[in-house]
């Protein structure tokens, strides 16, 4: 859903996220990082930091303790968030917004094409570029096959009576390398993107103020800056 | 006459009477007694000390003894005054014992007349030995400890005798056994005599022996029957009934002297210990390969929850006994076995209620990396680690080509060259063979000659290094079979400039291999840090060290090299206080450096003539240039040290001459003392 003029306050930055979107923004990157912590330190056992990092979780019994605990945060947030794109208006315009293009595609071949130097047409980006949509999915299927194989996990003794062992030895194994490719796309990935790409850096504050400049949403979502041009809720010296 | 005849009788009588109470009555009891209730009687033993020959009544009258009279033992006592050692003969009585003991361990060496090994006394003791049954007697079960350990926590008769040790032997006292006996006072507890016997303690090579493994399952059986009546229908039991000697009988697996309770984290068989107690045999290549055992077992289990969770000490998680048993392990094809697939669904369920049949459609020791094991496993992991490896590349890559995408709208052309080669070199780094993928030949002597010790890496400096950092020009498994030197270059460079112009590197640069490299030095795969007392190059074995070299007289020779520069070296005093671990004091290096070591000729060289009171100095601050008249290695030929040469000399003949002349005197002074005393 556009925004409408309303959001837009003086100094010519417009309201990307709303609260209600960073409050769980923040719920998912803790509870990630908690998980990411006691899951990852599991899966590496043998590395020196891992076992300081669990040292100081205090103990491999209480790793799986709050592990447990920060995976039914993520829960509850996944279905908050599913509820949300299904029923809630906005969120389901944000949703379909996200859905993957065929334009996605050429836009990445265009930006390769660009930082390359080969040529120097830029892609041009709606609401959403292709490194967005590439977190948002990646994190989404990720995290309902971790929530998945995670139950399955928990409670294992409930699985073994009513599955054969093989599948659950194939669960676990899926669990640690599905978690490690999340890390891989929120840890490599996502803060480049957000942090460590010198356009941001260090640090990309929409997440915070939920806030984005008419020149930032110019240089990046252009597309979506002339629409907002053209149904008159920004003028087009804002944002030079 | 008649009188004659009757004088005579008298006289025949009573001297027979003389006689045959001079038998029975001259030594009886009390006749013993007028001289050894003498404190006075002692005689000198051996070692130059005085025993007292004193015999204390009242212990004589409490032992079991009592009865039996001083002739009955010493039967060599006959006459009044006797022999100067009667002896003792026990076997007259304990004829049984005296059998056992002249076969035993001991009694064989006491026959060769060794002083180290024990007589009955020195269990039983002599005049005053009292039933075993009665607490104060030193054979009584709590007591023996002691006496076993007053010879066998003597090192000397350790090491003498080829025995384990006095620390080995001491180790029972904090057993379980051990606790038993000497803290709670349980007789009923395992003491010594229990398993190694008492009069019949076996020399090894008898079969009887408790070093022979077959007959300590039995032994301990005499306190532990239902274990072993358990053990002996195991895979285990039955193999070592069958005489097969790598079969693991009870100390195996709890230790001997050291056999601590289960819960006892410092016990072989504690949860978190079990499975290396288990994998001595069970990932013993040897043992594998002979009895067709599935191989890496370990290595599965450490990867599975299980084993992770183990490792950090929660007793809880499943261990080898868990499932396989403890007493009671049989194989899988055993109807009877705990891990038979029917039998499965109980074992699990002992952790997991509940679970069914479904338990058993599928392996517990995963191979993650072996197709034909379990193909399910096999496939998801290859799935996933392509698209990880997929994925992290295309990041990497992505984020590369972005990058120099926002440096060319800044226009920062050299930053995007540096990025490139940067990330690149950090990439090609980070993909590059691990320790485990080299160890897969270097661990296998089948495979390669250069079998690399893996625990000796463990301990050393660069145990966090990977086998590429140093062997840097292997890319691939399989690599050459010659490989070049590992190249110490790229972090040690400021060490190899100085060995580059030492009078080592020259010559090395030169191609000669009789001169020391890096290695021959500092080791190889075990590199310790300089101040670890290990380490080749530490201030105690820096002088063993050079001295491989230094003292082989081919290299000597090749090179005009001084000799006897250890000798002269450990004769001096910095040598002696060096050997007894002083750590201030000058060794090889801190004289002739250790890197940049060069020849004394060359004027650069720490031991050139003129830089001699520096390096002296950094000891001996304000020695001047005095220090540069003498030798250091004090040879003292007549060439290289005229006057240590002339006093040593001198001070030789000096003391010869002192002592003919003393003798002399002393002889003719003796000769005087003797005709002088003869006159007076």
């Amino acid at each position: 859903m556009p925004p409408d003029k309303k959001h837009i306050n003086e100094e010519g930055s417009l309201i990307r996220f709303s609260l209600h979107q960073r409050i769980q923004h923040i719920i998912l990157l803790s509870s990630m990082i908690i998980l990411a912590l006691t899951g990852l330190t599991l899966k590496f056992h043998e590395n020196t930091v891992a076992q300081f990092i669990i040292k100081i979780e205090g103990g491999i019994a209480a790793r799986g303790i709050i592990h447990r605990i920060a995976a039914v945060v993520l829960m509850l947030l996944s279905t908050y968030h599913i509820i949300n794109i299904l029923f809630t208006q906005k969120g389901h315009s944000e949703f379909l917004a996200l859905r993957p293009q065929f334009k996605d595609f050429s836009d990445f071949y265009k930006t390769i094409k660009f930082n390359l130097g080969i040529s120097n047409e830029k892609a041009e980006f709606d609401r959403f570029d292709f490194r967005q949509k590439i977190q948002y999915w990646g994190v989404l299927i990720g995290s309902l096959i971790m929530i998945i194989t995670g139950f399955i996990l928990w409670f294992e003794t409930q699985s073994m009576a009513i599955m054969p062992k093989w599948i659950i030895d194939v669960t676990g194994i899926i669990h640690s390398y599905q978690g490690f490719l999340i890390f891989l796309i929120l840890f490599l990935w996502h803060m480049y993107n957000v942090h460590l790409n010198p356009n941001v850096f260090p640090m990309n504050k929409t997440w915070l103020t939920g806030r984005i400049s008419t020149r930032d949403l110019k240089e990046n979502h252009l597309l979506e800056y002339k629409k907002l041009i053209s149904e008159g809720i920004i003028n087009s010296e804002e944002g030079k | 006459m008649k009188y004659k005849i009757l004088f005579l009788s008298i006289i025949i009588l009573l001297f027979s009477l003389f006689l045959t109470t001079g038998i029975l009555n001259a030594m009886d009891d009390e006749t013993c007694m007028k001289c050894h209730q003498s404190g006075l009687l002692s005689k000198t033993l051996k070692s130059g000390a005085k025993k007292s020959l004193f015999i204390d009544l009242n212990s004589l009258r409490k032992s079991v003894h009592k009865s039996v009279p001083c002739i009955g033992c010493h039967k060599n006592a006959k006459d009044y005054p006797h022999e100067k050692d009667p002896g003792s003969k026990c076997e007259s009585c304990h004829e049984i014992q005296q059998k056992e003991y002249s076969n035993s361990a001991h009694g064989r060496l006491y026959i060769a007349k060794d002083p180290d090994v024990p007589g009955c006394s020195t269990c039983h003791g002599s005049h005053n030995i009292i039933s075993s049954k009665n607490s104060d007697s030193p054979t009584f079960p709590l007591n023996l400890i002691k006496v076993c350990l007053s010879c066998h926590a003597d090192e000397r008769i350790e090491r003498r005798h080829k025995l384990p040790g006095a620390e080995v032997i001491k180790a029972y006292e904090k057993s379980v056994h051990g606790m038993a006996a000497t803290r709670l006072g349980l007789t009923v507890s395992a003491i010594c005599n229990d398993c190694h016997g008492s009069h019949d303690i076996r020399p090894a090579d008898d079969p009887r022996s408790l070093r022979n493994k077959i007959n300590i399952p039995i032994i301990c059986a005499r306190c532990h029957p239902s274990i072993y009546d358990k053990y002996k229908e195991s895979v285990h039991g039955k193999a070592i009934q069958a005489g097969i000697a790598e079969a693991p009988v009870c100390t195996d697996c709890h230790g001997e002297h050291t056999i601590y309770i289960a819960t006892d984290p410092k016990s072989r068989i504690a949860p978190k210990n079990i499975p290396k107690t288990c994998s001595s045999c069970h990932e013993e290549k040897s043992i594998i390969g002979k009895f067709n055992l599935p191989g890496r077992r370990l290595e599965t289990y450490e990867a599975s929850y299980h084993g992770i969770v183990n490792k950090y000490g929660r007793a809880v998680a499943a261990n080898c006994t868990s499932c396989h048993g403890f007493h009671d392990i049989r194989p899988s094809n055993d109807k009877k076995s705990s891990i038979h697939p029917e039998k499965l669904p109980e074992t699990c369920g002992k952790c997991h209620p509940g679970v069914t049949k479904m338990v058993a459609q599928g392996k517990i020791h995963i191979e993650k990396s072996s197709e034909q094991d379990i193909k399910s496993t096999y496939y998801i992991t290859v799935i996933y680690s392509i698209i990880e490896k997929f994925l992290s590349f295309f990041v990497a890559g992505y984020i590369i080509i972005d990058l120099i995408g926002r440096f060319r709208e800044r226009k920062m052309k050299k930053l995007i060259l540096i990025l490139f080669f940067g990330i690149l070199s950090i990439s090609g780094n980070a993909y590059s063979l691990t320790l485990t993928d080299c160890l897969k030949c270097h661990q296998d002597q089948k495979m390669v000659k250069n079998i690399i010790n893996i625990n000796e890496f463990r301990q050393s400096i660069h145990k966090n290094l990977n086998c590429t950092d140093c062997h840097k020009d292997i890319k691939k498994i399989p690599h050459e079979v010659k490989i070049e030197n590992a190249l110490c270059f790229p972090c040690h460079d400021k060490e190899i400039n100085d060995y580059k112009t030492s009078v080592h590197g020259r010559q090395y640069i030169k191609g000669d291999k009789d001169v020391p490299s890096c290695r021959d030095c500092h080791g190889r795969h075990d590199i310790k840090k300089v101040k670890d007392s290990e380490s080749k190059v530490s201030e105690k074995n820096i002088p063993k060290t050079c001295s491989t070299c230094h003292e082989s007289a081919n290299i000597t020779g090749r090179f005009g090299l001084a000799t006897k520069r250890l000798q002269t070296y450990e004769d001096s005093y910095h040598g002696i206080a060096n050997k007894f671990g002083k750590p201030v004091v000058a060794n090889c290096a801190s004289c002739h450096g250790f890197h940049d070591i060069r020849p004394s000729k060359d004027p650069e060289s720490s031991i050139n003539p003129s830089n001699l009171p520096a390096t002296c100095g950094k000891c001996h601050p304000g020695a001047g240039e005095n220090f540069a008249k003498g030798k250091i290695h004090i040879e003292a030929t007549k060439e290289s040290a005229i006057g240590v040469y002339i006093v040593r000399k001198f001070y030789t003949y000096f003391i010869g001459f002192l002592m003919i002349i003393f003798l002399t005197y002393m002889t003719l002074d003796f000769i005087g003392y003797r005709k002088r005393k003869g006159r007076s």
